[in-house]
């Protein structure tokens, strides 16, 4: 009787899980070990060499891809290496085009786009780098100095 | 009292008499014969206007013809994509910025041309991530128009650009001007500073800062690379269009139709005062109601029809020369005199007194095409019928109105606050409407309010409009 009610619940458990952890991808932390087994499934438009130098508080990752790929960003921490999660699932629609704002931490920010589509899968690291508005400006004025020069 | 006093009363009572019918006639009915309305053409003077206004104390700045030319949108690039705003015409600090941007741009205008050198569009791409302001504009425009409307009549810009879509005034050291225009770039750097607009952008950057808020994120579709196309891309945006990655709050509108009283009558004051707009005697005109309850008024310089909903139609009749608004010619006084009209049609009738330019028919020029929407708190109110697209919808040739379209309508702000959703989920829902279509090629995209011309609350949402090129 126990294992009856027990492989039941076992069941039930299963019927509610699967189809969430099968939607979420890999939830709310990506394994290290995940490194995707395609590179067409999205094409990263922003930043376009997958890497960028800002100054700004917030970034505006963008994408294209094909109808029905799913789509969500995770952040590294830096000093685990632990890959969280900072942007939902979305999906991409007919115009295939993808767009998320993330924050910014000063120096360093390492994301993982990751999409799904099917059995199909990819791992795009981007790496943002944040520098301070002093040195922007530092270096807008050494570039003033440099185009007086000639 | 004797037969001479007698006399001399019944004289005075026929002069009395004779004074006020004939005023009545000539005044109130308006019933002299046709090439004898001396009253109206000399309505239509320059002096009469002028003196008119000084009358009524209206401020030239009120009307629509000197919004012509406005941006609809003003964005403030601090260099930031976070700091970075836009601001609606209804926004408080928005005349202030278009004041001190149209100063410099008057200043450009007025150069010669010797002094504006052609860029790249890279250069321009450059100025907009950097300090500066963009004014956009809802339309394109002659360049010669342009500067007309800008108070630059003998401007050399047409010799370098025929038209003018866009305008960036440059928030460096120096103040400049850069102009775009059929994928044509060109600047002109001025030797004044611009220190008032260089702290315009610095207030706004302090007040994002203060607020470290990250509301209203804004880049151009260029930034985002989706105005480039690939392999696997089927939708393209234009480089120009601002894309909001964040949801936009708007507040509800009420429609409403002011031919109709609230009890459901018509309007009839309303309807004269249209009639005499259209210089339609209502005691002379011939008329006749249609099955729908539209008034139809036939004149010989043509037929005005004043639909129940709020739509009324002018059209000047086969070989007539229609309805004379101005003596002067060109298509500069053209469009100003049909936005008058426009705004008097407006006035008389209590509809909606903030319009904005929608569209305007290059090809037309010297003759005038051009529609208007009404704007709510800044933003266009997108018709959605069948009967009309635009709110006015204008034809003029040397100075008479051959066509007119006027939705009648007011708007009133509710409290009600709704989100408007992201531009990209409307975007999937046109695509998919569509799936034969391959490629896409969004033209326009902007929010705006949307009018099934009914009564009631309106939502705002995403306009989209496809275009050609890929």
């Amino acid at each position: 009787m126990y294992k009856k009610i027990f492989s039941a619940v076992l069941s039930l458990l299963l019927i509610v899980a699967v189809p969430t952890v099968g939607f979420a991808g890999y939830g709310n932390y990506l394994p290290s070990y995940v490194a995707g087994n395609c590179n067409d499934l999205i094409y990263i438009k922003r930043p376009e060499s997958h890497s960028a130098s800002t100054s700004d508080k917030t970034y505006i990752i963008s994408a294209v891809g094909s109808l029905g790929t799913e789509i969500c960003i995770y952040k590294q921490n830096l000093n685990t290496g632990e890959r969280y999660l900072v942007k939902n699932t979305t999906q991409i629609g007919a115009s295939g085009l993808y767009s998320a704002v993330v924050d910014l931490n000063d120096n360093s920010n390492v994301f993982y786009v990751y999409a799904q589509n099917g059995n199909r899968e990819q791992v795009v690291k981007i790496d943002i780098n944040k520098i301070k508005q002093s040195t922007v400006e530092r270096l807008n004025r050494i570039t003033v100095t440099i185009k007086n020069f000639f | 009292m004797n037969k001479e006093h007698i006399k001399s009363i019944v004289l005075f009572v026929l002069v009395i008499c004779n004074l006020f019918l004939g005023s009545e006639i000539l005044m109130t009915k308006k019933l002299w014969p046709d090439g004898y309305n001396f009253f109206i053409n000399t309505k239509k003077t320059d002096w009469y206007s002028t003196f008119s206004n000084f009358l009524k104390g209206s401020s030239a700045d009120d009307s629509s013809k000197n919004d012509i030319s406005k941006p609809n949108n003003i964005i403030i690039n601090t260099g930031y994509q976070t700091t970075r705003i836009a601001l609606k015409s209804s926004h408080e600090k928005f005349d202030n910025v278009y004041s001190v941007c149209s100063q410099i741009l008057k200043e450009a205008l007025s150069a010669q041309s010797k002094d504006w050198t052609y860029v790249t569009a890279d250069e321009w791409y450059k100025l907009l991530s950097a300090r500066s302001v963009y004014m956009c504009y809802s339309t394109q425009f002659k360049s010669s128009l342009f500067a007309e409307f800008e108070g630059c009549k003998n401007s050399e810009i047409s010799s370098l650009m025929e038209n003018i879509d866009g305008v960036v005034v440059d928030g460096g050291d120096k103040a400049g001007i850069y102009l775009k225009g059929d994928d044509k770039y060109i600047k002109c750097t001025l030797n004044t500073s611009d220190d008032e607009l260089s702290d315009i952008i610095n207030y706004f950057q302090q007040a994002f800062d203060e607020t470290d808020s990250n509301s209203d994120i804004i880049n151009y579709s260029f930034e985002l690379l989706f105005d480039k196309v690939l392999e696997n891309q089927h939708t393209v945006i234009e480089s120009m269009i601002p894309i909001y990655s964040t949801p936009i709050n708007y507040n509800l509108i009420n429609a409403d139709n002011p031919i109709i009283k609230h009890d459901s009558s018509i309007n009839m004051n309303s309807v004269n005062r249209i009639l005499t707009l259209f210089d339609i005697n209502e005691n002379s005109v011939r008329r006749y109601t249609e099955a729908g309850g539209t008034m139809v008024f036939v004149e010989n310089n043509g037929t005005l029809k004043i639909h129940l909903n709020g739509l009324i139609e002018y059209s000047a009749g086969n070989g007539s020369a229609g309805l004379k608004l101005t003596e002067k010619v060109g298509a500069y006084n053209n469009m100003c005199a049909a936005a008058d009209f426009m705004d008097n049609i407006n006035e008389v009738t209590g509809a909606g007194e903030n319009m904005m330019i929608a569209s305007y028919d290059i090809a037309a020029v010297p003759s005038v095409g051009m529609s208007f929407d009404y704007s709510v708190d800044g933003i266009p109110v997108e018709i959605t019928s069948s009967e009309i697209n635009h709110a006015v919808e204008i034809k003029m040739e040397n100075g008479y109105l051959k066509e007119y379209k006027h939705l009648l309508r007011s708007y009133d702000m509710t409290q009600e606050v709704r989100q408007i959703p992201l531009y990209i989920e409307d975007l999937d829902k046109l695509i998919a409407e569509n799936p034969s279509v391959e490629h896409t090629y969004i033209e326009k995209m902007y929010v705006c309010y949307r009018d099934d011309i009914t009564q009631g609350i309106k939502q705002a949402g995403w306009h989209l409009q496809r275009g050609v090129k890929l």
